[in-house]
């Protein structure tokens, strides 16, 4: 595993309520220390989204929501095709509660698994069609990002989600992504979101690679460098 | 060829089925126990008169099987040759995402345990939503089916079944419909849909899906809508692939009558 990034993202208003669902992953832990560090304020859940009554209450007065209950499943129920449904449709009831309660900020949590399916001698981008294996751990989190797209430019809708798909690599073995990396990648997403506001144009469904910030990483890292600072040593200027 | 055919209970299965058992050995799966009609059925008269017709009626062997009940599924997909998914839930904020998206695994997962490698999916044309007021829509288009249940969970079903066909190497032919009418199709109708199929045409598809040899891709998708000169979607790449033709193009409803008639409201969508 190789070192966090040195960079540290910028303070956010303070005392802005961020929800963090699926906070029992392995990520849920550093995102929130990450968040709270940033001045966040994080409610952590591991509730079933899956059920409405229960989600309602969640998003309310939160000003955008980190999303890695998809992850959190797939890590206890990775051979259940159960999962496809449980993520996918915990994922819808999370996205319309949000729309509905005029939350519109939301990083969604998904695996870089999804792109293992090319050869390693290829530089895969953002900018290449997911090739999940027929695994509830790859297809759940594909599925899973598909919902959230179509909350972010569904024509029939009035207003939209603003997502940044955050692709994790691996948090296991060598080269792998460390998870204070991942959760710095999280709050830098979170900070560019909030700061799109005045000028929410383009796409509202953006995918980024988080993978190690390292020459030996097995997924660039390049997309979310420019996109959001991700391990860069300094801000890059938008 | 034997082939399984899941959630047959519908129209749709009714079309496919009336075409398939002149010439395949069918095993026919649905929720409903045999003999209960269809809900749909239940509740108009009008929907007796726009089913479709089965004019060489024959008996099958019936399984009744949830297709969100996996070993149900594999149990029916033994011996099987090939399978046509047929299986569907509209609009249920629960049922949708577990009969068209889990359900979907679940057969496949039935394909790959039993070596079956000819699978027929069916589904919505999920690009409608986000390509109505387009024209030249090809069923290459990237899906844009929004939050609406039926169509993105289908959609999500299509994901589940072209990652199976592309990892497994099995021949996936995925049939896209949108409006279904009888050939003798009752009088002109202004509405009619612009994505239009006769169920004789319907079942055809199916033959040809079945009897069609290995396509280009692991995950075939194709139109399946009428000869319309609407210039708006394109069956082309089914006739081209396929094979097949369809006969009825339901010209009462596209020609210009003098004096125009009064408005009416669309009953076709």
């Amino acid at each position: 595993m190789t070192s966090a990034v040195s960079t540290t993202p910028a303070p956010a208003p303070t005392d802005l309520r961020v929800l963090l669902t699926g906070a029992r992953h392995e990520l849920g832990l550093p995102v929130r220390e990450a968040l709270e560090a940033s001045g966040y304020v994080v409610s952590s859940t591991d509730a079933d989204l899956t059920d409405p009554a229960a989600v309602t209450p969640l998003v309310d007065g939160v000003a955008a929501i980190v999303h890695l209950e998809s992850l959190a499943l797939v890590a206890v129920m990775a051979n259940s095709g159960e999962v496809l449904d449980t993520a996918s449709r915990g994922t819808y009831v999370l996205m319309k509660a949000a729309l509905e309660a005029g939350v519109p900020y939301v990083v969604q949590g998904s695996t870089l698994t999804v792109m293992d399916a090319y050869g390693t001698d290829l530089e895969v981008t953002e900018q290449w069609r997911p090739r999940p294996r027929p695994e509830p751990k790859q297809l759940a989190p594909y599925l899973a990002e598909l919902v959230g797209r179509e909350f972010t430019r569904d024509v029939s809708l009035s207003h939209w989600l603003q997502i940044v798909c955050l692709r994790f690599a691996t948090l296991d073995g060598p080269d792998s992504l460390n998870p204070a990396d991942a959760a710095v990648a999280v709050v830098k997403a979170l900070s560019r979101l909030l700061q799109s506001d005045a000028k929410a144009r383009g796409h509202r469904w953006n995918v980024l690679h988080i993978d190690a910030p390292s020459p030996g990483a097995r997924y660039s890292s390049h997309g979310a460098a420019r996109a959001i600072g991700y391990g860069l040593t300094q801000e890059v200027p938008q | 060829m034997k082939i399984v055919m899941y959630g047959v209970g519908g129209p749709v299965g009714e079309a496919a089925v009336a075409e398939l058992e002149r010439d395949h050995t069918l095993r026919l799966a649905d929720v409903r126990p045999p003999g209960e009609p269809h809900p749909r059925l239940q509740q108009s008269g009008r929907a007796t008169e726009e089913w479709p017709k089965r004019p060489h009626r024959k008996e099958h062997e019936y399984v009744q099987v949830d297709v969100t009940n996996a070993e149900q599924v594999l149990a029916a997909a033994e011996g099987m040759d090939a399978i046509v998914n047929l299986s569907v839930i509209r609009p249920d904020p629960v049922m949708s995402f577990r009969v068209n998206m889990l359900g979907a695994y679940n057969v496949m997962q039935a394909a790959i345990t039993h070596g079956i490698k000819r699978v027929v999916h069916t589904g919505p044309e999920t690009i409608i939503t986000g390509y109505w007021n387009d024209f030249d829509i090809s069923v290459e288009a990237p899906p844009r089916p929004g939050i609406h249940y039926y169509l993105l969970t289908k959609y999500l079903g299509q994901e589940v079944v072209r990652s199976f066909a592309e990892h497994h190497n099995l021949e996936v032919v995925a049939l896209y419909f949108h409006v279904f009418q009888p050939s003798d199709a009752p009088a002109a109708h202004r509405g009619a849909s612009p994505f239009l199929v006769s169920w004789e045409d319907t079942g055809r598809a199916f033959r040809c899906a079945v009897e069609a040899p290995p396509q280009p891709n692991r995950y075939e998708p194709f139109i399946i809508g009428g000869d319309l000169p609407h210039g708006k979607f394109s069956a082309e790449k089914a006739k081209r692939l396929l094979g097949w033709e369809p006969q009825d193009a339901f010209p009462q409803h596209w020609k210009r009558q003098h004096p125009r008639p009064a408005f009416e409201p669309d009953r076709s969508r």
